[in-house]
């Protein structure tokens, strides 16, 4: 606008050619404003007194006046029509820039998605963009579920959670929170206290599903101090697409954790099936070797028994044969804990009631050797009269050899083992506490994690602890530690007493086949129980000979 | 549409003069919902200044239909709560049902019973859209069910002889109405309420749907949606027999419906999983029993002011005044070519 007024007034210029004459000459251009005043003047104090301005004549003015007045118009009505236009365009240029700037945030939002696989930092991300383009007080994430249980606050902001967490829960009482979530779109609401209290700025609620896949998983809900009738179309589809993709990306992020948790069992599993193999190929070779042993034990067994009938008179030879005939009894003695042991870990061994003293010795004797070796005592404390148990015999004496062998690493110089049971209510108590190192406070909890191992570079797998603790699992019990350090750690087992009637526990069995197969692990505690402390791993292959 | 039916058509829709146009609200209100910066309170003031149009509005939306706990009482309210496109399409449907209620025109054609099969296939459409997963068309769906069959009014309305001569065919061979329709007038009432749609300015979803309500398949590949969406919930209202939308013979199966909302099966058995929404169905038109009875009161006050003055004085921009006349040119005009005709 103001160029062609410039330019208008550069005409009037020294260089200009002087006017033909005052009839023909095409009115001098002057600006606007001047024009205008001029007009005024003529119009006050007659054409004379502005004629000299003008540089025309007098006799002329009338009528250049009139031809000024309507060019006056005609440029005022066209400048108008350009400031129209101008308003037009500018306002087009807003609504562009808005459009922009909503565009870019739903894809910084996507960026956000597609770079996070936590769920935090989605929500987190979900209220940040939000208020950008609808500012709210406070907000807030809840979950729903199926069951139809009262929404939870799964991530919030703003001034006044717990107040919006009150209003949310009456809301859902109301039935409204279950009507927008079969609506599937952001619904607004008064907020009624907000309006029958005077003098208070007028608020309300937006209520934004988060569906996945049809199903719905939370509500996204903001509270916000403003009209409800100030809401647009475009803000509240804008919510919608961001309740969209925020949805997705949960549903996302859940998968993700999904696969990993699948990942790390697979992996897992694995290698139990590796060590399972190995181990059983050696369980099996252990077995054999036991009773082609055996045979030649009781043959020779018999001719000392003999011979010693025979010699009553000589006391030198008398005794001789009495040290071998002990030695012999107690090499049979092992191999019949051997044999006995492969005989329960058939994997789909029975449950049956069993002594827990018994199992107690029997493990015992299978680790004994590397314990006297290791100047470790062992003290044992059962009551006679414990009520029989009920499970898996050779997977439990697994377990209680991975605790002896776990202790034994825990005291490289020797120490004390004491293993007492006592009955508490329905359940009896079983404890293996040693006088060793103890486990850190933040080893603790990790304790029974698979292929958790303080002594990864001395062999350890950390599978004995875990395959433990899933035995004594399905044995219904727990298994936990009590440890002080530099006093040793307790492990406590506790396993229920069964009752009277019931035999054998075949439904038991399918639950059983998540851990891998008993004998496997029974050699493995052997070499893989005792991961987490101590240093030395003594001569493990060799403790499943029979050389004691 | 080929070439040759597109003349039909022509043909067919030049000779109709004082087509009921929609309310100048109703145009408004489709402008005003295009706009994302429309907010609330702009379609509040404009429909509330509509009284009996408020007055419908917010009957229908404190209605069993929609089930919201608390009560709407301002149209801003419906607004926010039922959200924009739902408005719109009320403001449109109740709209359409008051334009074209009038009585006496038409005996073969029992208008409660079509706006009660209209009225369904709105309902199975919102339905289906919500069970089939396609929420975007939720709002939209519903208007479209009502308004798909729109072009037998308008046959019925201006074509009264063709249009008795269709019905009987319609009976005495036993055909689809669709059929009977291509017979007689050589286009069919989809392609007439497509017209109507365009001439209405109705947003294109809506004219696409009452257009490919039959043969969805041959709708613009991305957008055939809601046809089929609308194909369907014909083919569920008239299994469950609610309304009467002319003929009994069933419209046959476009498989392309099912296939647009990816279901792949042999079509005969897919179309049961259509049909098992059936009490479902039914259930939801009890909720519905509002606009049935919006439907009702309509048909009953245009009889009622079509018996106290054949020159219906105060209906704003539907030339009435002009329709005896029109029928008359219709008639001399010789629409139907007796040869094209059924024997």
């Amino acid at each position: 606008m103001s160029g062609e007024v410039d330019g208008l007034y550069a005409a009037s210029g020294p260089d200009d050619p002087p006017p033909d004459g005052p009839q023909n000459a095409p009115p001098p251009p002057l600006p606007l404003d001047r024009l205008r005043e001029l007009v005024d003047l003529v119009k006050e104090s007659g054409p004379e007194d502005v004629g000299w301005e003008l540089g025309v004549h007098v006799e002329g003015m009338e009528e250049a006046v009139k031809e000024f007045s309507v060019r006056v118009q005609a440029l005022e009505q066209e400048n108008r029509q350009l400031q129209d236009r101008l308003t037009r365009g500018h306002e087009q240029y807003e609504q562009l820039r808005e459009s922009m700037n909503e565009l870019l945030n739903l894809h910084q939002l996507s960026e956000t998605i597609s770079t996070s696989f936590r769920i935090e930092d989605i929500l987190d991300s979900l209220m940040d963009l939000s208020d950008r383009f609808v500012p709210y007080e406070t907000c807030g994430v809840f979950s729903l579920d199926e069951e139809g249980n009262k929404p939870e606050v799964e991530a919030s902001r703003g001034q006044d959670v717990p107040a919006l967490q009150v209003r949310v829960r009456s809301h859902w009482e109301d039935g409204i929170i279950d009507w927008v979530m079969r609506e599937r779109r952001p619904v607004v609401i008064d907020d009624i206290d907000a309006l029958s209290s005077e003098a208070v700025q007028p608020r309300c609620f937006v209520m934004i599903p988060l569906i996945v896949g049809g199903k719905n998983v939370g509500i996204f809900i903001l509270h916000c101090a403003r009209e409800k009738d100030d809401f647009t179309l475009g803000e509240i589809q804008l919510l919608d697409v961001l309740a969209n993709q925020t949805a997705a990306a949960v549903s996302n992020s859940r998968h993700y954790s999904d696969l990993e948790s699948t990942h790390d069992q697979l992996v897992e599993s694995q290698q139990q099936l590796l060590i399972s193999a190995k181990q059983a190929a050696i369980g099996e070779l252990a077995g054999g070797v036991a009773h082609e042993v055996n045979n030649p034990l009781q043959i020779i067994l018999s001719r000392v028994q003999l011979m010693i009938a025979q010699n009553t008179d000589c006391e030198p030879v008398t005794k001789g044969l009495k040290l071998i005939e002990n030695n012999v009894r107690r090499i049979s003695k092992i191999i019949r804990a051997l044999l006995g042991f492969a005989g329960h870990n058939k994997a789909d061994a029975e449950w049956t009631r069993f002594d827990l003293n018994q199992a107690i010795q029997q493990a015992i004797a299978l680790v004994k050797h590397q314990l006297d070796a290791q100047a470790i005592e062992i003290d044992i404390d059962i009551p006679d009269d414990l009520p029989a148990l009920l499970g898996n015999i050779g997977e439990l004496e697994q377990v209680f050899i991975n605790l002896m062998l776990n202790a034994q690493n825990a005291m490289p110089k020797g120490g004390d083992l004491r293993i007492i049971a006592r009955v508490d209510g329905e359940e009896i108590e079983l404890r293996f506490s040693d006088s060793g190192t103890g486990v850190l406070p933040e080893h603790q909890d990790r304790l029974f994690e698979p292929f958790f191992t303080t002594r990864g570079d001395e062999g350890g797998t950390g599978l004995g602890l875990a395959v433990s603790y899933s035995i004594v699992e399905v044995h219904k019990g727990t298994l936990s530690i009590s440890s002080a350090s530099e006093q040793g750690a307790t492990f406590i087992i506790r396993l229920p007493v069964p009752s009277p009637g019931l035999e054998t526990s075949a439904s038991d069995a399918n639950l059983r086949h998540s851990i891998p197969s008993p004998l496997a692990r029974a050699v493995s505690a052997q070499g893989d129980s005792a991961d987490v402390r101590g240093e030395q791993a003594s001569n493990r292959d060799e403790s499943i000979h029979i050389d004691g | 549409m080929d070439e040759a039916k597109q003349q039909r058509l022509k043909k067919v829709t030049q000779s109709i003069i004082g087509l009921p146009t929609l309310p100048a609200v109703v145009t408004q209100l489709i402008g005003l919902i295009d706009n994302p910066k429309t907010s609330a309170r702009n379609v509040a003031q404009l429909i509330s200044a509509d009284q009996a149009l408020t007055a419908k509005i917010l009957k229908l939306a404190n209605s069993a239909f929609y089930g919201f706990p608390r009560e709407i009482a301002t149209v801003d309210l419906a607004v926010v709560v039922l959200g924009f496109e739902t408005v719109k399409n009320l403001g449109l449907s109740v709209s359409v049902l008051e334009r074209f209620s009038s009585a006496g025109e038409n005996t073969h054609f029992d208008r409660q019973k079509f706006w009660e099969h209209s009225i369904a296939c709105g309902v199975a459409a919102k339905l289906l859209a919500e069970k089939l997963q396609y929420r975007s068309f939720s709002g939209e769906a519903f208007a479209a069910g009502i308004l798909h069959d729109i072009g037998k009014l308008i046959l019925s309305r201006y074509f009264p002889v063709d249009f008795k001569q269709i019905i009987d065919l319609m009976e005495e061979g036993d055909l689809y109405i669709g059929k009977a329709e291509e017979d007689v007038i050589g286009v069919t009432h989809a392609d007439v309420g497509g017209w109507l749609a365009q001439r209405w300015n109705l947003p294109d979803q809506l004219e696409d749907a009452i257009k490919f309500h039959h043969a969805p398949g041959r709708a613009v590949p991305g957008r055939n949606e809601l046809p089929s969406l609308i194909h369907l919930a014909d083919l569920l209202c008239r299994r469950e027999r609610i309304g009467d939308a002319g003929g009994e013979r069933l419209p046959s199966l476009d498989p392309a419906a099912l296939r647009t909302f990816g279901i792949h099966d042999e079509p005969k058995v897919a179309i049961k999983r259509i049909f098992a929404y059936g009490d479902e169905l039914q259930a939801a038109m009890e909720r519905a029993e509002a606009f049935s009875s919006i439907a009702r009161s309509s048909e009953e006050d245009a009889e009622a002011s079509a018996g106290q003055a054949p020159n219906e004085p105060a209906s704003d921009d539907v030339a009435d005044g002009d329709e005896a006349q029109v029928q008359t040119a219709v008639s001399d005009s010789g629409l139907t070519d007796p040869s094209e005709s059924h024997p």
